[in-house]
């Protein structure tokens, strides 16, 4: 039996969204983290 | 500062990375993989930010400091009322770019056991074989986040812009 992506795709749906969920997460909680550590830095030197 | 600035930067991320997981678990720490990802991401993210903040802030004139202390503002009026609007402004661009380069930096967290979305995808190849296409489909998701992300500064940059 051959599959096709799109039967793939949708086999696969939730692991996907699973990993962009992931991936998104960590990368907002580190832009926010190293955002919020970057301005205070820099103004403690003022 | 500028020496952790320039340690952090001048290490490439997957460095921090593999740091961050096996010497927290080696001093007791005992992070899991997301926090020990978080950590490493957070730290090189700090440090782009730190470089670009004190550039914009090195490039506002003196004078606006002095009259800020003129009129008898504190340190946090002066700070967050006259220097950090007119820093956000030119620091904005910059920001963005960084915020793009942690998604695409998320990818190096798969070498420690995160399940984000290049691992999940390598997952789903090793059952189906179709590389060309999921490695695709990766690519193309990575780009809406990273696309949202610009959009996203613009309508900052749009909104935190003077009148003209």
């Amino acid at each position: 039996m051959s599959h096709t992506f799109l039967e793939q795709l949708w086999i696969a749906r939730y692991v996907i969204l699973n990993g962009i969920g992931v991936t998104v997460s960590i990368s907002l909680l580190a832009i926010l983290a190293g955002s919020v550590l970057g301005v205070l830095a820099p103004s403690c030197a003022l | 500062m500028r020496a952790y600035t320039d340690i952090i930067r001048g290490t490439p991320v997957l460095v921090l990375v593999l740091a961050s997981y096996y010497v927290s678990s080696a001093v007791g720490l005992d992070l899991g993989p997301f926090s020990a990802g978080v950590l490493a991401l957070a730290i090189f993210c700090s440090s782009h930010v730190g470089e670009i903040v004190r550039g914009a802030l090195q490039a506002i004139p003196r004078g606006q400091t002095e009259a800020a202390k003129a009129i008898g503002l504190t340190f946090t009026q002066a700070f967050t009322s006259v220097l950090w609007p007119q820093a956000m402004r030119q620091c904005l661009p910059a920001w963005v770019n960084t915020a793009a380069e942690m998604v695409k930096a998320s990818t190096l967290l798969s070498v420690i056991g995160v399940a984000e979305l290049l691992l999940r995808t390598q997952e789903i190849i090793s059952r189906n074989f179709m590389s060309l296409q999921f490695y695709f489909l990766a690519g193309a998701l990575y780009f809406i986040v990273n696309f949202g992300i610009e959009r996203f500064g613009k309508y900052v940059e749009r909104k935190t812009a003077l009148p003209s």
